[in-house]
């Protein structure tokens, strides 16, 4: 159909639409997905992250509220339950925690006279132990003993401890070794030495010692029923060498490892923060002047700070006339400790902020910002640094495991001040020195700290993906 | 490139000057434990000492001696209780063999393991070998090396008799002194690897998944040839820089590994003269921890610039 161009149109043709209704934006059914919520979105697809976040609040929980879980307090201790092995009644009869330690090799003359194996009931195979010792070659039969150490000690040494009274009338001679032969076998073995061939016959002994009536009715008499080791006291991960309770120990040690972490993250992001925006937004001279400060700083190794610290905390203490810094860092030495690793640790994130700084400082919504007549304290806080809260988070959660482990390590070093500090790295410094005869004293503060280490680094890494996607997988 | 290593180098030694000339004074300001009667005693003459290092004079004046005896005769005072009389420089450079022999076993250990395992884990990325080492990894990077060693010794060596339970003197047999390298070696070189195998899978993964590499494939190269000329080599650039900074890493050592296992290195030297106060061999130590940490740094830093042209450290806009 042709277009009349001159065709008049009249204007009933035309009629106006939605003019009784008023037309406004529609609200978006779904709902706003913010920054935070974004990340969030994000961090909870990473599956690993998750996990290690609740294991993190678990050890954190625990930090809180284990001290408080037994009878026992910090404070507790008694010397004569020095060094025993876990005890957790649930999982003995599992044969897990059942308060028993293994005495490997011991020679079989000496099972009588140890007063240390006493309480004993139990299995051992005789085995030949060749020692060498320059050409002479000593050959004995020894056993493996798996000893009791709570009914021994509580049976025993505590009626000592607590009642006062000695028994001296106990001697090897009330308790007596009985011995079944089992089954006799020969068996040969190529000497490790020589290389000969050697042929031996031996016998599977079951080895039981038990005490004698006399010794159960002393302890009768006193109330104490040998025979339910249940009825004892349990340390669920056993006593360290002056007797105190592990468990409430390594929760202590796992809150004070915590709460240096808490405290250099503070001060770090809070330094780190202000120093950032600062030398970023302000650029020029300031900011050359403070990098150089920052790269002066970064030189500067935890070992040296510490070992300073140290000497200059402990001629503290010896002075006779301690000033009142000396005396607080003597009741505070987490404080001490925490000082020298913050000395360094802000670089990063003043690092990160500035260049956050740099990318933003120019960019147009601050330029409009400005025109408005915005301070530089309004532009610093309310429109570039909101830009760097994901970098801030990330670094601040990757902050804690690193002090905490550079906590451990100078512990370990017995760099730290002289003082009573429980943490997780003076328990493990004080389990390496009897790692062959108390291994759990190293065992549960290293499994604490390596879940720690694990689940943060874990954490940090989801963090990092959820708040700047663009660097997935980049390590 | 010669303007930014100048400067860099030039801004090294500046840093260490003014930590060490802090940590000199700090130190000297401490109450000091001078056994001249002791050293009397053992025949040395300690009037030529007390010219040499200013003694009894001021602070200021002793740290001016100290600067131009360290610069001018490489003297950095004399050890006064680890072993009294002898330079301590020479105290702390006759363990530095121990120190440097683990170390360089452990590097030569973790090197091709690290890029072993990223290599494997690149290629069958998101596939088992992948997760597996993967998993190790965080975890190796995770665990602390004490906690390590400290497992190593228990089990392998404690509880199953394989190595020796604690480092041995300097006069045992080869065959002794091999077995009882291996824990330290060991507990050294899991965490090198774990992070290098990070490092190398994270190059890797991107080199292969570029379009050079497509290029090559649709040119006629198999997936081999492809990954052995074009991606290994392309990957390797930024990777020289941490296996460059792991071989200055030698030289310092692990400290906690020293202590734990008993191994008579640096490590040992610098906390016994703690626990004595000898402060000269204190010092003596701190400068040597720090410029390793530095000259690391610096290294790793210029490396980048050397390998990879396309890079230019410090240029300006």
């Amino acid at each position: 159909m042709a277009y009349n161009k001159n065709e008049k149109m009249s204007n009933d043709l035309f009629h106006f639409t939605h003019i009784d209704e008023r037309i406004l934006d529609e609200q978006f059914e779904t709902k706003p997905i913010g920054y935070f919520k974004d990340a969030l979105i994000r961090f909870r697809k990473n599956k690993a992250s998750v996990i290690a976040f609740f294991i993190l609040v678990l050890i954190v929980l625990m930090a809180i509220i284990g001290p408080f879980l037994n009878q026992y307090t910090i404070t507790y201790s008694n010397a004569s339950l020095d060094y025993l092995p876990p005890k957790i009644n649930l999982l003995a009869k599992l044969g897990i925690a059942d308060g028993q330690k293994i005495y490997y090799g011991v020679a079989y003359s000496t099972l009588e006279i140890n007063y240390d194996l006493d309480a004993i009931v139990w299995m051992s195979e005789p085995y030949q132990q060749i020692t060498v010792e320059g050409n002479k070659e000593t050959m004995r039969t020894v056993v493996d003993i798996r000893v009791d150490v709570y009914k021994n000690r509580f049976g025993f040494r505590n009626i000592y401890a607590f009642g006062g009274e000695e028994l001296s009338k106990l001697t090897s001679q009330d308790y007596y070794v009985k011995h079944v032969v089992i089954e006799e076998e020969i068996f040969s073995f190529i000497h490790p030495v020589t290389g000969e061939l050697i042929v031996t016959d031996t016998s599977v002994y079951r080895v039981t010692i038990s005490y004698k009536d006399y010794y159960y009715s002393e302890l009768a008499k006193r109330g104490i029923n040998i025979a339910n080791t249940d009825d004892y006291p349990s340390f669920w991960f056993g006593t360290n060498g002056a007797g105190f309770d592990l468990f409430t120990h390594v929760w202590t040690g796992a809150r004070t490892s915590l709460l240096i972490g808490f405290y250099v993250m503070l001060v770090t992001v809070s330094v780190g923060v202000v120093w950032g925006s600062i030398s970023g937004y302000y650029g020029g001279t300031a900011d050359i002047l403070m990098e150089r400060f920052v790269e002066i700083i970064s030189g500067v190794p935890w070992l040296v700070t510490m070992t300073l610290i140290k000497m200059y905390a402990d001629a503290g203490m010896r002075s006779a006339t301690p000033s009142p810094a000396a005396v607080f860092f003597q009741e505070n030495p987490i404080f001490l400790i925490a000082i020298a690793l913050v000395i360094t640790s802000w670089i990063g994130t003043a690092g990160s902020v500035r260049t956050q700084f740099y990318r933003y400082k120019g960019r147009e919504f601050v330029l409009a910002s400005r025109t408005l007549g915005a301070k530089d304290r309004r532009l610093i806080f309310k429109h570039i640094l909101p830009n760097a809260i994901g970098p801030i988070i990330t670094g601040s959660v990757l902050i804690i495991p690193s002090a905490i482990f550079t906590e451990s390590a100078i512990a370990y070093l017995n760099l730290g001040p002289s003082g009573t500090i429980i943490s997780i790295g003076t328990l493990l410094s004080e389990g390496q020195a009897v790692l062959t005869t108390a291994p759990h004293m190293v065992m549960f503060p290293a499994f604490i700290i390596s879940a720690l280490m694990i689940s943060f680094n874990l954490f940090g890494n989801g963090l990092r993906d959820a708040f700047n996607p663009s660097l997935r997988g980049v390590e | 490139m010669l303007r930014y290593i100048i400067k860099r180098v030039l801004l090294a030694s500046l840093t260490i000057t003014i930590i060490l000339s802090i940590t000199f004074i700090l130190v000297k300001k401490l109450p000091q434990v001078v056994p001249i009667e002791l050293l009397m005693e053992d025949g040395f003459d300690v009037e030529i000492w007390k010219a040499k290092y200013g003694w009894d004079q001021p602070i200021m004046a002793q740290y001016a001696l100290w600067v131009r005896n360290v610069i001018v005769d490489w003297d950095w005072g004399i050890s006064m209780h680890m072993s009294p009389g002898n330079e301590a420089f020479s105290v702390l450079s006759r363990n530095l063999p121990t120190t440097m022999r683990i170390n360089i076993f452990s590097f030569l250990v973790a090197m091709p393991l690290g890029f072993l395992f990223g290599i494997v884990a690149a290629l069958k990325k998101n596939k088992w070998p992948d997760y597996l080492i993967s998993f190790f990894v965080i975890i190796f990077i995770s665990i602390p090396s004490f906690v390590v060693v400290t497992l190593l010794m228990y089990f392998p060596a404690y509880k199953w008799g394989w190595f020796p339970i604690q480092f041995p003197p300097s006069n045992v047999s080869t065959a002794a002194m091999a077995r009882g390298m291996v824990l330290p070696v060991l507990a050294l070189a899991f965490g090198p690897i774990a992070s290098l195998t990070r490092y190398t899978r994270a190059e890797l993964t991107e080199v292969l998944t570029s379009e050079f590499l497509l290029l090559a494939r649709t040119k006629g190269l198999n997936k081999r040839q492809t990954v052995l000329r074009h991606a290994l080599r392309n990957s390797m650039v930024p990777l020289i820089g941490i296996v460059i900074g792991n071989l200055v890493g030698i030289i310092g050592g692990s400290l906690i590994i020293e202590q734990i296992y008993g191994v008579n290195g640096v490590g040992s030297v610098f906390l016994l003269a703690i626990q004595l106060l000898d402060y000269n061999v204190i010092m003596v130590s701190l400068a040597f921890y720090t410029s390793i940490g530095l000259i690391a740094s610096l290294i790793v830093d210029l490396s980048y610039g050397i390998v990879d042209p396309r890079i230019r450290m410090g240029a300006r806009k």
